[in-house]
């Protein structure tokens, strides 16, 4: 099959790249409308208060301010940013200003002016008076202080209890327990947030986001504002960036009532700040693991215990916790495997969605226990997993679901075998001030959202007069390439080139419901409806070109945009000629719907290597080689997918060495921009290969899985691996930044450097 | 709304004439690389910009007689090519190397990094080992002249009065007996402020072979860059061997505890002078390279 694919599997560039480099595309915050306004918002200097009066009438007596609004005079309705669809089981905690603030960036008040200067200025006006209230920065203290309840029902927010299969006699098998801390981080977009809406004069609503989902932003301001959905149209407009940071409602419904409220054009941008403090962040976990092995390494127990920090709100921290108890056993065969996790709130920035949903903060305390698994059982970590890993078609006991094709011994094996793992393991460390070491980290996820609800998607392809196509869908492009994928997936099908299809992004108005860009489901899901929908177009080509040329259409065959009657070359007709030999008798009816369900939800997977030199006179880590092996199916775009792999290793170093966003005794993040929040540059960057496992088992396009969250999962867990073969530690609290790194080594030399 | 003025003086009479003009709420604007982070954040208002960037006549490297004259508005690229300051000034040199990225080295200014007055200031912990003194200019036409030490206060802070711009640093050339360095550590090896960074000068006579003229320059450990006495004393008549190697480390982490007693960097920070000193050491090579056992 592999050798007759004529567009799968070859490489294209994303594709506005040609506006993004030109700058003619059109971002979030350069849209402008007559009259729009700027809004600005007040954001909760403390971390954990009341506001007990906001005196905004200086703010108003400035020209050009057109309101000012707060919990005073908006609705107290509140809503959950995470929920996708009506009725969707979620925590409604969030109001669109808070009368009780619950972390430093929490909304206190909006300005509406017709100037960004003026809005800023007023803002500044605005006096408010807060009776402060206890802060509780950490799940600890917050469990702890249960007089200090940071929403009504308490502190502790969700709990959830995952057991799988039978306890077995783990008596003389070996007890290894370990506890990992991953951080808050920030996503790091390179465009902050923004979004624009435009209130009606009709009570109407038109909102313009660089969101991951229209349609869910459409249920949350639909139901929150009480306005029908066909009045409210949403948008979806070129973004720079999400990594998740946009896939909850964060601006849109504040953005949305201001612009209903003023029934004017109001635009929202925030700056990187605002960005950090009071958007979202990835959740900060701990999670704490106890093992049972037998000597030979076979693991015969798994509990784990991890305690996620929500933040000031719930976003969708809840089915974060539901996600981080479903991956492990995605990955490792568990005789019996349990699992808590508690979700607490905090007086610290929000958390939530973030690339990778649970994988990279569980999967990286499972790595970096089972390294130190390895370390008591003197074995080889490639050989401990080789040991335990799923295999294809195995049935995950948590999920009771098939993991497919799943092909991550695979990419152990092959991936150990390009890496020249053995050898490079086997060599010395070094003594001097600069020490090496290799590690080692597998990685599951998921594909789509099967399982967990209908996951569906919808999509609509009609062919033009000459013979060129459209696809009508609700795609986000968030920067992986979507639009590119699904026309080469139609393209592969048609025989036709991708530069032949348009394919735009969504808009409730105008292309069919479709959940958005996120949990791996775009290739998967999506994709698969590109293909059916694109098979079902060929018949309809087919079925007109039978009648054109009068022959069975049995005996047609579709080629490089010309059908031929097989045997009697002589006899076709091009797709572009249909419309007119036809007389236009068939060309209405070659359109294709499909509503596509989802019948599976198989594992992707990523093994990844990395090689390490620590400095220990300044706890600098460099990484100095990296290989990711991914098990994706089948490649659809192929640079796209080793870009995805290459961006998604600089994420995950800086994961492991040194983004964080800690906050200080106030609850107030150190950290306000790129300046102090450092993130991993080209110089420090290692090279990246890339490995591909392709066996296109499962029900992707042309056996396609996913590839933008998987390949981040385990890419933290083989650096810090890395660094604990170098010294001879075992650090798990990440990041490892340089003075924890100093920390240990002084530690291990015994309390003297 | 308040509105800035912007004025691009092209002659010293136009830029006199300009700071005539200054009050407290005025700015110079060199490269802009800290000025307009600065200028944006919120409560900032700025009556008056004085743009030196049309003022080609304050960017050179001169030899004068035994000094070494350098504008204020020398780019950290220019400082970084030219062929003066590596033979007359080798630490500043790797110290203008070694600031932000390519694009950060274009534009920002030798006068800026002082003037701004951060404690990991590269530039200015280059300048106070070289001992370098500021020639400023005012709003009457006045210059003057004065240590650098005297005009770096603290982080943030410096003795400029408004309407007084750095127009030129000026230090003795390093000889061929002169050796210096530059060393820095950051949070990553490139576009990172120091954490902690040296500038070592030293007089190394081939034939007493011991050391003279110790300068050391420590940057980022304290409210600004400064010189230590103690340290240099320690060196001042060693040869140059591995001891004297250890000495400087030792006595690197000791000033290190002396300027941040308590703070919570300080287990970390006297660890990585220890690296530092070494770095700085090795870079004058004067000896075989040489590192301690590392625990
Ligand atoms: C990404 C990035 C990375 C950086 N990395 C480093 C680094 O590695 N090391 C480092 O040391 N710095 C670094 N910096 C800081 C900055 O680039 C330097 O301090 C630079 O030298 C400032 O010079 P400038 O010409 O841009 O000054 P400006 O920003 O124009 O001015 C800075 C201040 O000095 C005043 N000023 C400027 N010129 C004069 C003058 N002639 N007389 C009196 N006052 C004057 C201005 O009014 C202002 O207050 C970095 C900055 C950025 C944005």
């Amino acid at each position: 099959m592999t050798e007759d694919l004529r567009y799968v599997g070859k490489s294209y560039p994303v594709h506005d790249v040609a506006q993004k480099v030109t700058g003619e595309l059109v971002y979030g915050s350069d849209l402008n409308f007559p009259g729009m306004l700027h809004a600005k918002l007040l954001l909760s200097p403390i971390a954990h208060g009341m506001v007990r009066s906001v005196d905004s009438s200086r703010a108003e007596a400035l020209p050009g301010v057109i309101r000012v609004f707060s919990h005073l005079n908006s609705p107290a309705d509140t809503y959950c940013r995470a929920r996708i669809y009506p009725g969707q089981e979620c925590a409604i905690d969030e109001t669109l200003f808070s009368e009780h603030v619950r972390f430093v960036g929490d909304r206190v008040a909006a300005v509406v002016a017709t100037s960004q200067a003026i809005a800023e200025a007023a803002v500044a006006l605005i006096e408010v008076d807060y009776e402060e209230l206890p802060a509780l920065l950490t799940t600890e203290q917050a469990l702890e202080r249960a007089d200090v309840p940071i929403h009504a029902d308490g502190n502790l927010l969700y709990e959830h209890h995952i057991e799988s299969g039978e306890r077995v006699d783990t008596s003389g098998g070996v007890l290894v327990s370990s506890t990992t801390g991953t951080p808050r981080v920030h996503h790091a977009a390179l465009e902050p947030h923004v979004c624009v809406a435009q209130g009606h004069s009709t009570g109407g609503l038109t909102v313009w986001t660089t969101s991951q989902g229209v349609y869910g932003v459409r249920t949350v301001i639909a139901e929150l504002l009480g306005l029908e959905y066909h009045r409210l149209r949403v948008i979806k407009v070129p973004m720079g960036g999400s990594f998740g940071g946009k896939t909850e409602f964060i601006l849109e419904p504040v953005t949305a009532f201001l612009a209903h409220e003023t029934r004017r054009a109001v635009k929202l941008l925030f700056d990187r700040e605002e960005c950090i403090r009071a958007t979202m962040v990835r959740p900060a976990t701990e999670t704490t693991i106890r093992t049972a092995c037998a000597a030979d390494g076979r693991l015969l127990d798994f509990e784990a215990a991890t305690t996620l920090d929500s933040g000031g709100y719930a976003a969708s921290t809840p089915d974060y916790a539901d996600h981080m108890c479903e991956k492990v056993t995605r990955l490792y065969r568990l005789p019996h495997y349990d699992h808590r996790c508690q979700v607490v709130y905090t007086n610290t920035p929000v958390a939530g969605a973030a690339r990778g949903w649970g994988a990279p903060e569980m999967i990286t305390a499972v790595e970096i226990h089972l390294d130190k698994v390895a370390r008591r059982l003197r074995l080889d970590p490639v050989d401990l997993r080789l040991k335990n890993l799923i295999q294809p078609f195995d049935i995950d006991p948590v999920t009771d679901m098939s993991l497919g094709d799943a092909r991550v011994v695979e990419c152990l094996e092959r991936g150990a075998v390009a890496f020249d793992w053995t050898a490079r393991r086997a060599r010395a460390r070094g003594k001097g001030r600069y020490r090496r070491g290799v590690g080692v980290a597998c990685g599951a996820h998921k594909n789509g959202m099967f399982g967990h609800f209908p996951e569906a998607s919808n999509m609509a392809l009609k062919m033009n007069e000459d013979g060129t196509f459209e696809l009508s869908a609700s795609l986000h492009e968030v920067g992986c390439g979507v639009v590119t994928t699904m026309k080469i997936i139609v393209a592969e099908v048609l025989g036709v080139h991708p530069d032949l299809i348009a394919a735009g992004e969504a808009d409730t108005s105008t292309t069919p419901f479709d959940y958005g860009t996120f949990g791996s489901r775009m290739t998967y899901v999506a994709g698969a409806c590109a293909e059916v929908t694109a098979k079902k177009l060929k018949s309809a080509i087919l079925a007109a070109a039978a009648d054109v040329l009068q022959a069975p259409v049995e005996e047609l065959v579709a080629r490089e945009g010309v059908v031929y009657v097989a045997g009697a070359e002589a006899r076709s007709v091009a797709f572009r000629d249909i419309a007119r030999f036809g007389d236009m008798k068939h060309l209405p009816a070659i359109r294709a719907a499909v509503t596509y369900y989802a019948t599976s939800n198989p594992g992707s997977y990523s093994v990844q290597f990395a090689e390490v030199e620590v400095d220990c006179a300044t706890g600098l880590t460099a990484v100095t080689d990296f290989l990711a092996v991914g098990d994706v199916g089948r490649a659809i775009n192929r640079g796209m997918v080793k870009a995805q792999f290459q961006g998604a290793v600089q994420m995950g170093i800086g994961y492991a060495l040194y983004e964080h966003v800690d906050v200080d005794e106030a609850g107030r993040s150190g950290v306000d921009g790129f300046k102090n929040y450092h993130m991993v540059n080209a110089p420090d960057m290692p090279d990246i290969d890339v490995l591909l496992v392709e066996h296109e088992g499962d029900h992707g396009p042309f056996g396609a899985k996913s590839v933008g969250e998987i390949a981040m999962v385990p890419t933290a867990a083989a650096v810090v691996n890395a660094v604990n073969n170098a010294l001879g530690t075992e650090l798990s609290d990440l990041p490892l930044i340089p003075d924890r790194i100093i920390a240990a080594l002084a530690a291990s030399a015994g309390g003297g450097a | 709304m308040s509105t800035t003025d912007v004025v691009a003086p092209a002659t010293t009479d136009e830029l006199v004439a300009a700071l005539a003009r200054a009050t407290p709420m005025t700015r110079l604007l060199a490269g802009g690389t800290d000025l307009v982070n600065d200028i944006r954040r919120p409560g900032r208002q700025t009556d008056l910009l004085i743009d030196l960037s049309h003022m080609p006549a304050l960017s050179y490297v001169r030899h004068d007689g035994d000094m070494l004259r350098v504008g204020a508005m020398t780019t950290f690229t220019e400082l970084q090519a030219d062929p003066l300051v590596h033979e007359h000034a080798f630490c500043l040199e790797r110290a203008a190397s070694q600031v932000g990225s390519a694009q950060i080295r274009n534009v920002a200014t030798i006068g800026g990094n002082v003037a701004n007055a951060s404690p990991c200031a590269d530039g200015a912990t280059a300048l106070v080992a070289l001992s370098a003194e500021v020639t400023t200019l005012d709003g009457s036409g006045h210059r003057a002249t004065r240590p650098l030490r005297d005009v770096l206060l603290g982080s943030g802070r410096t003795a400029l009065t408004d309407g007084e711009a750095i127009v030129e640093f000026a230090f003795a050339a390093l000889g061929n007996e002169h050796r210096s360095a530059f060393a820095k550590i950051g949070w990553r090896t490139a576009v990172s402020v120091a954490r902690l960074s040296m500038a070592l000068v030293v007089r190394f006579d081939p034939v007493a072979e011991v050391l003279s003229e110790v300068r050391v320059g420590l940057g980022a450990v304290g409210e600004t860059a400064f010189r230590d006495a103690v340290l240099e004393g320690l060196l001042e008549g060693r040869p140059a061997d591995e001891e004297s190697a250890r000495i400087l480390a030792e006595g690197c982490a000791d000033a290190v505890r002396r300027s941040i007693p308590g703070r919570y960097s300080l287990p970390y920070k006297e660890r990585a002078a220890v690296g530092l000193a070494y770095d700085a050491w090795n870079a004058l090579r004067i000896c075989p390279p040489c590192e301690p056992a590392w625990g």
